[in-house]
């Protein structure tokens, strides 16, 4: 093409390759975000809505937090993603707090754009930024209320209450007190690790939300079995419980063994063999004494009936994450063989028994000695709910774990936010110059939180802000928006707490995400190999 | 078609669909024009106060760097001119592991200048020979600008000299934070009596999401973004360490092959000696006081139950390269085979914890503070994956910086200091060159004018103001002014910063390879004057598929 007529232009990217640059690039990245911040900002606290999203594959999930929300829109703008990312990571570090931080990072970039449009350079606002969010941290760390451990009831008062508040914006806010005390004894359940993965949640389709179940153990759903299961007891008091790795199954031994026998004779004593290595397996754990017996491996009818005719109870196909949880609960260890069993490999709880709940059959291990985890059976009228009421739970079980790991919290319903905002614009009078303008920019930027409570909930944004304003110049810390009276109110006495770390880290994130995308001035975009035909330049 | 279309010249010389650009067509022009392009792309990134770009390259993946090696390598160029370009680029980055950008723009600038040179009728050699004479000039004045030297390596203030103005040109504002990660983590690595074996492969760099730069950390020892396979997640005191480099496991044998079972009795047995094999092969390390087993290949599900049995921790570690570092922690030999190891082959380590970092479990290895260590992790927290990539770009050049410091230890004044007074002298020596050269030596002096420039005009101050007053100030006779340099915060009268002060230095020996490379290449892409490209072979591109490496290739 360009070979013919005798000028050929100059290919230096690859054809395809989409780049542009400059201060249009800025605003144009700060526009998709706020596009983002947009589509979040109606989810924000206890009045906000849930959104329901159709996936590409049709499904549809109903949620409002930010994180699940974000994930499921699929976004490509290399700029958006970003935020993405930042939800992701407070997901990750905070679990709770996924909406404010996109919301913060977009009103971040919403004041910063007035700036870029007025050619202060970008190098400027992003160190007003970072100066600004230095501030608030350290602010916060001042004010901040330590919560003594030490003194049980007290601290236990504190997660109650860190995980209404983390509650009160999701669907389950209705039955918090319920959901409550389940989350703080799931938490407190677990050693100090604090591995949430140990905490099992289960959904039952059907039901109110009010019939879920705490268990301080195990629970899983019963799983496939053969003839003879029926016959097996289902309820032990006291039971030895062996878990195991081995499949129970009259079957090859091993994959590249070949027989090869002289005489038909020998025929069956290899025949016999066969029947030998599965009864000696089955033998092995019948006289370990093992009452209940789990593998992650199948279980086989002959297993199956062999242990009914023992009294014994078992389940194959048992999940590895569940078996995991097990061998926490009741002590023991899982075994890839049973030769050699010690009753140390045995395990035991109080109370083992197969329930009816719903429509399911579920296996239940209650009265744990070593109770290092716990399960939540959740119910609920209809699949999306029970998702959204795990993912609430989850955001809660996360609020509660920070608090018991740094168990110092300040006050929520946007009294924290305004605080800050009080102090950032103080801070701002003192100095002089650009970073007077970033630093107030800052300021107004953290008011957007309780401006969007207000909004959500039908209040009067502006009326409600107003006061707040002027309540926190007279010094209360933390007065934020009290939606019981409608009003404004002293949240640190109203027992709206939230962990002081959610709102440090979220500021964090905020801030980095919003001066990484006021740095960037230019985008280059290559084009998918497979998009334009695979050929490069020269093609005819 | 029945239309005879101009021919291209060359027609019948080559197949057809060859390429052919001759001097004629104004090949050079061409080139220098492409030059420019790319150089304009990352011009913007240089210094402090440098823009970063976004980058999509064409898997699909998002980069935001200021980096010039990394968005030229993410970006698929296909003219061959730049190409050299990007050769010398990445020569720099091997050789010194910073200032690549300064190759880039200082080539890109030489090519500018030296297409006025051939407009107004100078010859490609011409221009070629007095660049050269140029840059042999420079060589030599150079070192005569040294304002400074560190003295002691290991000393915690004279290090951060060097690598404070490193990172500041990445990561303007955060350059304390990581500083101080990069200095604390070299100098639990660094061999006080012999700094020269400074290895930069043993500092590692984990990135987890969550949290911010401020809570990052260094740790003696290694971090593995994974859990330890078995039950045993923790050993609290110091234990020995043995590193399996085979699959623990039942043995197999590489060739196909069958069992061959003759009776009844053989198949009984069959299992049963397996297992028998196993445990006493588990309990043979045991016994040899072994508490930790990493494992660099697969782990048997048996073997890892009689592991648990015996409670000895078990980490797998897929990469190779990781591999070679713990045995270099711990002290411990790599053993090929499987079995209780010889007492000198033993490593050993002082904590190993599991513990969750973010939303991440992640296994570290610890060594307490008095024992001697020769790797060092920096733990980057972040809330964009895209951040935390761009911070370890800049943790890796401060990394680099000081391994250029072990080579050479002298230091030139930075900020667009030295590229001034290059300026002054590389136009007195042109002014002293009779002939047609003194045009080409006195425009490759106005080449550098480019760094001083763009540090003014992206820290938003007025750039031909700046360089005036650059000028007028190393213009001082008695040498006072070498250290005068642009202030990109911008707070000071005329924008001019002592360099002594804050301490913006740059290396002698990474400036002056950067230089020579940025000569050397717009030297070659100046003397091209025919380009020719075959027709790319095959069909559409078949989509490029990694290749499975051999089983001894780095991973």
């Amino acid at each position: 093409m360009a070979f013919n007529n005798q000028t050929p232009t100059i290919v230096v990217l690859k054809e395809g390759t989409d780049s542009s640059q400059g201060k249009g690039q800025i605003l144009n990245n700060i526009n998709a975000c706020l596009a983002i911040q947009e589509t979040l900002k109606p989810t924000l606290g206890p009045f906000g809505s849930d959104i329901l999203i159709k996936s590409g594959n049709g499904r549809t999930t109903i949620s409002n937090d930010g994180a699940t929300i974000l994930k499921l829109l699929d976004v490509v703008h290399p700029a958006a993603k970003m935020l993405v990312d930042i939800s992701r990571a407070q997901d990750a570090e905070v679990g709770d707090g996924t909406t404010s931080v996109t919301i913060l990072a977009g009103e971040f970039l919403k004041e910063s754009k007035a700036f870029v449009e007025d050619g202060l350079s970008p190098h400027l606002i992003i160190k007003g930024l970072r100066k600004a969010c230095d501030l608030a941290v350290n602010r916060i760390r001042e004010i901040q209320v330590e919560i003594e451990k030490d003194d049980t009831s007290n601290f236990r008062n504190l997660l109650e209450r860190c995980a209404t508040t983390a509650m009160s914006s999701k669907l389950i806010s209705n039955n918090s007190e319920f959901f409550t005390k389940m989350v703080v004894d799931a938490v407190l359940s677990l050693d100090e690790d604090l591995d949430e993965s140990m905490i099992g949640i289960k959904k039952v389709p059907g039901g109110a939300m009010e019939d879920s179940l705490f268990v301080d153990g195990v629970a899983f759903k019963k799983t496939f079995s053969y003839a003879g299961f029926e016959q097996q007891p289902k309820k032990f008091d006291n039971p030895k419980i062996l878990s195991l790795n081995v499949e129970l199954e009259l079957k090859a031994e091993k994959d590249n063994a070949e027989v090869r026998v002289q005489q038909v004779a020998d025929f069956q004593d290899i025949v016999d063999a066969e029947w030998k290595i599965i009864f000696s397996k089955l033998e092995a754990i019948s006289e370990s004494g093992a009452n209940i017996v789990l593998s992650k491996l199948p279980i086989g009818d002959l297993a199956t009936q062999y242990f009914a005719d023992r009294n014994i109870f078992c389940a194959g196909r048992v999940g590895a994450e569940d078996l995991d949880r097990v061998i926490k609960a009741v002590g023991g260890a899982i075994q890839s063989t049973v030769s050699s069993l010690t009753p140390e490999a045995l395990g035991t709880c109080e109370r083992f028994e197969e329930v009816q709940i719903g429509g399911e059959r579920y296996n239940l291990f209650q009265g744990c000695p070593e109770a290092k985890t716990c399960t939540l059976v959740l119910r609920g009228g209809a699949e999306q709910v029970i998702a959204e009421v795990e993912r609430s739970l989850h955001d809660a079980i996360m609020i509660v774990k920070r608090a018991v790991k740094h168990g110092s919290v300040v006050a929520g319903g946007g009294a924290i936010e305004m605080e800050l905002s009080k102090y950032l614009r103080e801070y701002s009078k003192t100095i002089a110059g650009k970073q007077q303008l970033v630093i107030l920019a800052f300021a107004r930027a953290l008011e957007i939180i309780p401006r969007q409570l207000c909004e959500n909930a039908g209040l009067d944004a502006i009326e409600l802000l107003n006061i707040l304003r002027s309540t926190h110049a007279r010094g209360e810390t933390w007065f934020g928006i009290d939606f019981q009276k409608e009003a404004v109110g002293n949240n640190m006495d109203n027992f709206i707490w939230e962990p002081s770390l959610v709102k440090i880290n979220a500021l964090q994130s905020a801030t980095e995400a919003a001066t990484l995308l006021l740095s960037v001035d230019q985008t280059i975009k290559n084009q998918d190999d497979q998009a334009n035909g695979g050929r490069g330049q020269g093609a005819f | 078609m029945s239309l005879k279309l101009p021919s291209a010249p060359n027609a019948g010389l080559f197949k057809q669909g060859y390429l052919s650009y001759s001097a004629a067509d104004g090949a050079t022009i061409r080139n220098i024009e492409a030059v420019r392009e790319i150089s304009s792309v990352v011009v913007t990134s240089m210094g402090p106060s440098g823009r970063n770009k976004i980058l999509v390259n064409k898997h699909d993946r998002t980069f935001v760097t200021n980096d010039a090696a990394t968005i030229l390598n993410e970006l698929d160029i296909v003219h061959p001119a730049v190409k050299m370009l990007i050769m010398a680029l990445k020569q720099q980055e091997f050789e010194m592991g910073d200032n690549t950008n300064l190759v880039l723009i200082l080539a890109g600038e030489l090519l500018n200048i030296s297409e006025k040179l051939l407009t107004t009728g100078l010859s490609v050699p011409e221009i070629i020979q007095g660049y050269t004479m140029a840059c042999k000039f420079l060589g030599e004045k150079l070192e005569s600008l040294v304002v400074e030297a560190v003295d002691n390596i290991v000393d915690t203030a004279e290090l951060m000299k060097v690598i404070r103005p490193v990172i500041a040109a990445k990561q303007y504002g955060l350059e304390d934070t990581i500083l101080r990660l990069v200095v604390d983590a070299v100098k639990l690595i660094l061999n006080p009596k012999k700094p020269q074996a400074f290895n930069i492969d043993n500092v590692r760099v984990v990135k987890i999401m969550g949290l911010s730069l401020s809570g990052s950390e260094v740790v003696k020892g290694m971090v593995f973004p994974r859990e330890p396979e078995g039950h045993v997640k923790h050993v609290r005191e110091k234990s020995k360490v043995v590193v399996f480099t085979c699959p623990i496991d039942i043995s197999t044998t590489e060739t196909k092959g069958t069992v061959l079972l003759h009776n009844a009795k053989e198949m009984l047995d069959f299992t049963k000696g397996e297992e028998q094999q196993l445990d006493d092969m588990c309990r043979e390390i045991s016994d040899s006081g072994v508490r930790v087993v990493v494992a660099g290949s697969n782990i048997g599900e048996l073997a890892l139950h009689y592991f648990n049995k015996y409670h000895i921790l078990v980490l797998k570690v897929p990469s190779k390269f990781d591999i070679r570092r713990i045995c270099q922690v711990c002290g411990a030999t790599p053993l090929p085979r499987l079995g209780a190891p010889m007492p000198e082959e033993v490593g050993s380590i002082d904590i190993i914890e599991t513990k969750e970092i973010g939303g991440d479990r992640v296994c570290i290895f610890r060594q307490s503070e008095d024992s001697i260590s020769r790797t060092s992790t920096i733990v980057i927290r972040g809330a964009t994956q895209n951040n935390m990539d761009d911070i370890e770009r800049a943790v890796d050049d401060g990394i680099n910086a000081i391994k250029g410091l072990v080579k050479d230890n002298r230091l030139l004044p930075g900020a667009g200091a030295v590229e001034i007074e290059l300026v002054k002298l590389i136009t007195q020596y042109g002014e002293k060159t009779p002939g047609l050269m003194s045009l080409a030596i006195k425009s490759y002096a106005k080449a550098f004018e480019v760094v001083p420039r763009v540090l003014a005009e992206t820290s938003g101050l007025d750039s031909t103001e700046v360089l005036s007053s650059l000028y007028s100030a190393h213009a001082d006779q008695e040498g006072l002014g070498l250290t005068m340099g642009v202030d990109v915060d911008g707070e000071l009268d005329n924008c001019l910063v002592e360099v002594t002060g804050p301490g913006i230095y740059d290396l002698l020996s990474t400036k002056q390879s950067a230089i020579n490379l940025a000569t050397e290449a717009a030297t070659t892409i100046l003397s091209i004057d025919q380009i020719i490209m075959a027709k790319r072979a095959g069909g559409p591109q078949v989509p490029q598929q990694r290749r499975q490496g051999n089983w001894d290739l780095e991973d």
